[in-house]
């Protein structure tokens, strides 16, 4: 992602934007299930921001989605 | 004489025990006998089942006989019971692949071509049809022709329903085994579920294997979690109380956050199922439109109904569903998002496009849409009986029988949503089903309608049920599934005349048909176009039909048998129509060039060209 990319408001609707926050939303939901499977307790400040990150990023994925299919269609 | 009494003892306790083997074996043999002795080319308008002789339905008699003497047999004899409904599955669905002499459908046809595509080019072709931007599973398939050494699918075709259908076993009898009814009403609920599938979604297609994912997912949650034990209600005192209370639960965090529900499997192999079933997520993503959110709303499901212990399993699914549509897919929204979002909301005429739109055509064809409506609104009556008859430690099944319907609200899908979601629903209703008859007596939430006492002659009356039920099911399902095989099922000299007419023209060049009910779009995708003069609504008259195809100048034209009875059964045509348009045809300058006893190909004459 280049500065370049997010000079326009529109370059936020990019395939790269979208999977980008794709991805990341899936890996800490990775983690989030990994930790939860195994039984690791974390402190509360952890899960808190654990949490708040996916919800974050999750938000943020629906709007790029939401600017891709505005922009394009 | 002591002797003889225990040797008639033992023959009766023999014949008892291998009775209803017997009969299906008996059953079996009249099948093979019904399909070997069945004329494909003397199929009515009524479909399959107007070539089927009274062997089929005695046969198929037989083996829901030996399966209903078995089902109730004292001890329950499970690897028995496979075989019983291995031999159901191959009459419901191996006949018409038997009878007929080439694949059914043409949309089979057509992916039989997107494969091909992918297997030349090594690529999909984009802008050409919604479905390839979907293309996992036409991508799996190419995979599978070059492994096997083929030049393309069409070897595949043919039997493929009865084949995914036995794929669909094995996840289906994982979720009867951990669905929470008992063992009796999982194999009935099996049973069921393939005596009235009459939706013919399992032909060589992309929704075919999803749906085969879409049940080993679910399988695999709810064999591996069980609901957390929750208080017994009361006998009678604040009963409906504790229901609204237990009611209220579905919407607590903790619910919400998967820990209501328990499992007894190690963090390891929970790990990797999980892993294995976001696997099946991206698969299902990349394959089609609407089986990932299917399984969205049936995980949400699961877990409102404490079956589910990681909620994230969903929320990875919606994230690979919307992303691959976001991303992947944009080459069918980019122009037409209206197609995507247009019917949000608009459940009214969903279900006007899904149902009343259908019920048109010929008598015959009116007749096997009504005993549509009648097979499907039949098992959800039933299923509504079953809901109040069971005991239950969850509600999962009525859960996941419903959350499908959720998907009316987002799209019509071109008419067929409502036949999607009945299909999606319909593994959980057939064990509700099941659950009328044979329901549960034990369980944490109490049934609604009050336990019935077995008579004397309580399960003489239960094995009549289960035959009545399964056999009407059964017979009403061979009707309406090859209901529209009059036109959807094409012969030999189909096949011939639509590959000799591919062989007659270049790259750029039309083949005109009136109906696209032909094997059609199997090859050279992109390069040739297939012209149908009856594409728009209403159907023009069969005079026009000539003149549009003249305008159209196609340089060859297929007239064939399926289109002839498409005509006379769904646009109202008479009997001999297809003639008169070939009469005009030849009238403006086209001259047949072959023909077979079911086809005829003509071809504009080059001076007209």
């Amino acid at each position: 992602m280049s500065g370049v990319l997010l000079a326009g408001f529109g370059a936020l609707a990019s395939y790269q934007i979208v999977l980008t926050t794709l991805v990341a939303c899936v890996v800490l939901l990775c983690v989030r299930t990994w930790l939860g499977v195994m039984g690791i307790v974390l402190l509360r400040r952890v899960t808190v921001l654990l949490n708040t990150s996916v919800i974050v990023l999750l938000t943020l994925f629906l709007l790029v989605v939401i600017l891709r299919f505005k922009t394009l269609a | 004489m002591e002797s003889w009494d225990l040797a008639l003892g033992d023959v009766r306790r023999l014949s008892r025990g291998w009775l209803g083997s017997g009969l299906a074996a008996v059953g079996m043999v009249l099948w093979l006998f019904a399909i070997h002795q069945a004329n494909f080319l003397q199929m009515g308008p009524l479909g399959l089942v107007s070539i089927l002789g009274w062997k089929y339905f005695v046969g198929l008699g037989l083996v829901v006989v030996g399966f209903s003497l078995e089902l109730l047999h004292t001890p329950l004899r499970q690897k028995r019971l496979i075989f019983f409904i291995i031999a159901l599955v191959l009459i419901l669905y191996g006949t018409a692949s038997a009878v007929e002499p080439v694949a059914s459908l043409p949309d089979s046809w057509i992916h039989a071509g997107f494969v091909q595509y992918i297997v030349q080019h090594g690529h999909t072709l984009n802008n050409f049809d919604a479905r390839f931007s979907w293309p996992g599973a036409f991508s799996l398939a190419a995979v599978l022709v070059a492994f096997t050494g083929q030049v393309n699918a069409f070897g595949f075709l043919r039997w493929f329903s009865v084949v995914i259908e036995l794929a669909y076993l094995a996840p289906l009898l994982v979720i009867a085994r951990f669905s929470g009814v008992n063992r009796r009403a999982g194999w009935l609920g099996v049973a069921l579920f393939y005596s009235t599938n009459w939706i013919y979604q399992d032909y060589f297609s992309p929704q075919a294997l999803d749906y085969f994912l879409f049940l080993v997912a679910l399988a695999a949650v709810l064999a591996i979690w069980r609901p957390k034990r929750a208080g017994q209600l009361g006998a009678t005192r604040g009963y409906w109380w504790e229901r609204i209370r237990q009611s209220r639960e579905v919407w607590r965090i903790a619910r919400l956050e998967g820990h209501d529900a328990t499992t007894t499997w190690g963090s390891a192999a929970t790990l990797w199922l999980l892993t294995l079933l976001g696997l099946i997520c991206l698969a299902l993503a990349m394959s089609h439109q609407l089986t990932p959110y299917a399984l969205i709303l049936s995980l949400g499901a699961c877990l409102a109904t404490r079956r589910l212990g990681r909620p994230e399993l969903i929320v990875v699914t919606g994230l690979l569903a919307v992303g691959w549509l976001s991303l992947g897919a944009s080459n069918f929204w980019i122009g037409h998002l209206s197609t995507v979002f247009g019917s949000v909301g608009q459940i009214g005429s969903t279900i006007g496009s899904n149902v009343t739109s259908r019920v048109t055509g010929s008598v015959s064809h009116l007749m096997v849409v009504k005993l549509r409506i009648l097979i499907t609104a039949g098992l959800f009556f039933l299923a509504g009986i079953g809901v109040l008859r069971r005991y239950a430690d969850s509600r999962t099944l009525e859960a996941l029988s419903a959350a499908p319907f959720a998907l009316l609200v987002a799209q019509n899908y071109g008419g067929e949503g409502l036949l999607r979601v009945v299909l999606f629903s319909l593994p959980f209703a057939s064990l509700l089903a099941a659950s009328a008859i044979l329901p549960d007596t034990s369980g944490t939430i109490r049934a609604f309608a009050p336990k019935l006492r077995n008579g004397r002659r309580g399960r003489s009356l239960l094995r009549l049920a289960v035959v009545i039920l399964v056999l009407g099911f059964a017979v009403v399902t061979t009707i309406v599934r090859g209901g529209n095989d009059s036109y959807e099922a094409f012969s030999r000299g189909e096949l011939a005349a639509a590959s000799y007419a591919y062989d007659q023209v270049h790259p750029g060049q039309i083949i005109g048909v009136v109906a696209p009910f032909l094997p059609v779009d199997m090859r050279d995708l992109g390069s040739v176009v297939v012209y149908a003069s009856s594409g728009g609504s209403p159907f023009p008259t069969v005079k026009q039909q000539g003149s549009i195809l003249t305008r159209a100048k196609p340089t060859v034209i297929v007239l064939t048998q399926s289109q002839e009875a498409w005509g006379e059964l769904i646009a109202g045509y008479p009997k001999g129509w297809e003639a008169i348009v070939e009469v005009h045809l030849v009238q403006h300058g086209y001259r047949v060039v072959a023909s077979w006893p079911t086809a005829t190909v003509l071809e504009l004459a080059p001076s007209v060209g």
